[in-house]
């Protein structure tokens, strides 16, 4: 499993619900080895796009390929490698945690009992209660634990930390850390949360509008997107007709402007054209989203 | 908008309320009525008995429909923070249930020669089981005791005359006091509901149990006790025969000794009655309205596992093994509860041997034959349904069209057996073969629809 190039390969693929295209010819591979932080807004489609790639969804049109496999078709031996935790895990409120974690461990043939009863014990997960009894941040926890029981070789987490307090969190982002140092393991993770992002991606995918807006490292994210302040002597124009400008604010003779691409040529051009002193700020995710989505 | 019509829309924007209530008052008021159509002609008694039956059961589908309905709406966050929510709908609740159970059945005798207080005591039938609904949701699995009822007089099974006797109102003293029973029940009901709603489970009107407030409640957890050890039993017996497909049943794991508890309630009760009443057919009648009970006893646990099958189909099986797995892990469930609702069936026939009649088997055999048919059937239906969002009205418009179709065949088929003289010494059998062919083919022909479903469905 660890020889190969991709862990993941979406292509071309297109989800349609309720004659409202979530996914719109969609392509995306992940390579082995990588952290992936899928990011997007709320109804980007990251679920969507996760179900895909796990075949508990089939897509319209393209194909979903996970460890070499066609997702819809998953062989039995392929999900041995996969682990998955779900946005809002469904466990038996019925049954005690301990049994919860038998059970799920009962279809794996290597399952570390070991490790869950480590990771259990690290995130003080309650084994004597009920599932039913437990907290929303507990529960979590719980199908984080049961996702790593077996050593997935490609970790897929939908949410995993939005239920999370800040110090359950980074024990988390610590595992995740762990599983990653290894190099041979990779990890797909959707959040919201770009702090946490940013600690444990290597890469970064933006789902916008359906499709993959950015893929690729985050370093190459923060070089490539800049926030520019122009100050002039003069009064700036209304709009910048300039290539690249995801957003402007413009005030009289001062202006903020966003390029999705920073150029030597395109400050140059600034200058000369307006007059103008350029000031280039680095962004961080949290802004970089922002500024992408127009917020 | 005036604040009881607000209340007044909640049941009439539902569609499951003009279909369930549309077709009982087709049923009750335009078919039914069809029979008196000629005044010269003495109404069919078996098409009359099995319109009436089937006016029952659609008034207690919509009967109990609403209940849940309400239940909802008592015991949701709105109750709880909108001023002036409980009366409106607490009032207009207990407008509607004695129109569905009453005001419908009074309204039939009127158009037909029935008596009036043989149609409404048969009506308030339903409007018991409503009551029950609101308070205990899970009740509204007494509505399969109806068809087997019209099996069970039908075929002159043991018990036949007692139910019979209330059925043509020839028990006055047992009519009003079920009529006096249901109109007190369900405004009661509804008061008690409000007043423990803190404690009450937000069940939705789907089903959709709330399982966190079950496992909290103190009532249940000798019961979770139990369930423990057998599920520790389960998980510690690997290895053994079909284990592949037994593993998936761990997390619906119910113990020896439930079972054997169950059971001894049962003979308690089925003992007490016939000491009681001195007649052993009440006590038969009692086991196998237990038994009937015991057959939807899987269905909660699998309604909440089917829809949550994510992590259950990411397990590391193909998708084709999951759902045989699956399937055939639910089949061995619903098979085990079945054996155990025939024991609690044969249970009622102890008094039977105890007076000394020990030609038990063959009555016996056809009652046990009743219950694997109707086990089929809701294998069936519940595969064919426990995914779908609003499964409830879904699951019992298909287990009341089944038994529709079952009695139309029936009474088609006990038409055309009359002409034929050579046939009448098997007459007898007919009723019993009808019920398992026409049900246990409609239970097997929508578990296979299921599964080609299944194998490509997507999965939340």
């Amino acid at each position: 499993m660890n020889n190969r190039e991709n862990v993941l390969e979406l292509v071309a693929v297109s989800k349609i619900y309720s004659g409202r295209p979530v996914l719109d010819r969609l392509d995306l591979a992940i390579p082995a080895g990588s952290v992936v932080g899928l990011l997007g807004k709320n109804g980007a489609g990251k679920t969507t796009l996760i179900r895909c790639a796990l075949g508990l969804a089939k897509p319209e049109h393209g194909t979903a390929t996970i460890l070499g496999e066609t997702a819809w078709n998953l062989s039995a031996s392929a999900k041995e490698h996969i682990g998955y935790v779900p946005q809002t895990p469904q466990l038996y409120p019925w049954m005690r945690v301990r049994h919860i974690i038998d059970y799920v461990g009962s279809f794996y043939r290597r399952w570390n009992r070991a490790l869950v009863d480590q990771l259990a014990r690290d995130w003080k997960i309650p084994l004597a209660q009920r599932a039913g009894t437990l907290s929303v941040g507990e529960l979590q926890k719980l199908a984080i634990v049961l996702a790593l029981g077996h050593e997935p070789d490609f970790l897929v987490l939908d949410e995993p930390v939005a239920a999370l307090d800040p110090a359950a969190r980074r024990e988390f982002l610590k595992v995740v850390l762990e599983i990653a140092a290894g190099g041979s393991r990779s990890v797909l993770f959707s959040t919201h949360i770009t702090s946490d992002l940013e600690r444990v991606a290597d890469r970064v995918a933006i789902l916008q509008s359906g499709a993959i807006s950015f893929f690729g490292e985050l370093g190459e994210l923060k070089d490539r997107i800049k926030r520019l302040r122009l100050v002039s002597t003069n009064t700036f124009p209304e709009a910048f007709d300039l290539p690249g400008i995801l957003r402007q604010r413009i005030d009289g003779n001062e202006a903020l402007l966003t390029t999705r691409e920073i150029t030597a040529e395109l400050v140059e051009r600034i200058e000369s054209q307006w007059h103008a002193t350029v000031e280039i700020q680095d962004l961080n995710l949290e802004e970089i989203f922002l500024e992408l989505h127009d917020e | 908008m005036n604040r009881y019509a607000q209340v007044a829309r909640t049941y009439l924007g539902r569609l499951r309320f003009w279909i369930f209530g549309g077709l009982y008052l087709w049923v009750a008021l335009v078919i039914l009525p069809t029979r008196w159509a000629t005044p010269h002609e003495r109404p069919d008694r078996g098409l009359v008995a099995t319109g009436l039956l089937l006016s029952l059961l659609l008034s207690g589908v919509t009967g109990s429909l609403a209940a849940l309905h309400l239940r909802r709406l008592l015991t949701g966050p709105a109750a709880h923070v909108v001023p002036g929510f409980v009366g409106p709908h607490l009032l207009v609740g207990a407008l509607v249930s004695p129109v569905i159970w009453a005001a419908v059945p009074w309204a039939q005798a009127n158009m037909t020669a029935m008596s009036p207080l043989r149609v409404i005591a048969l009506g308030s039938l339903a409007g018991t089981l409503s009551a029950l609904v609101l308070l205990w949701p899970r009740a509204i699995v007494l509505l399969g005791l109806l068809p087997v009822f019209l099996v069970w007089i039908a075929t002159q099974r043991p018990g036949a005359a007692l139910l019979v006797r209330f059925f043509n109102g020839e028990e006055p003293l047992a009519s009003t006091a079920a009529i006096v029973l249901a109109v007190l029940a369900y405004p009661i009901a509804a008061l008690a509901l409000v007043l423990a709603r803190d404690r009450a489970g937000t069940f939705s009107d789907e089903l959709v149990l709330d399982r966190s407030h079950e496992v909290t409640s103190r009532w249940k957890q000798p019961l979770l006790h139990l369930r423990d050890a057998a599920i520790e039993w389960r998980i510690g017996s690997p290895g053994r025969f079909a284990w592949q497909w037994r593993r998936w049943l761990i997390p619906c794991a119910a113990s020896w000794t439930e079972i054997g508890l169950l059971l001894a309630l049962v003979i308690a009760v089925v003992t007490a009655t016939g000491l009681a009443s001195g007649n052993a057919d009440a006590a038969l009648l009692v086991a196998a309205v237990a038994g009937i009970v015991v057959l939807f006893i899987p269905l909660s646990s699998w309604r909440f596992r089917s829809m949550a099958l994510a992590g259950e189909c990411t397990r590391p099986v193909t998708r084709r093994q999951f759902v045989r797995q699956f399937m055939g892990a639910m089949l061995w469930d619903f098979a085990g509860w079945t054996a155990v609702a025939s024991l609690v069936s044969a249970l009622g026939y102890l008094p039977l041997a105890w007076a000394g009649e020990w030609n038990l088997l063959s009555q016996f055999g056809g009652h046990a034959a009743i219950l694997w048919t109707l086990s089929i059937l809701l294998y069936g239906i519940a595969l064919a349904t426990l995914r779908l969002r609003y499964w409830l009205p879904w699951f019992l418009g298909l287990l009341i069209g089944s038994l529709f179709t079952m009695g139309y065949v029936l009474s088609w088929l006990t038409y055309w057996w009359n002409q034929v003289p050579k046939l009448q010494q098997f007459r007898p059998f007919l009723g019993v073969t009808v019920f398992i062919v026409v049900l246990a083919g409609f239970g097997l022909l929508l578990g296979a629809l299921a599964y080609r479903r299944w194998l490509t469905m997507e999965v939340n």
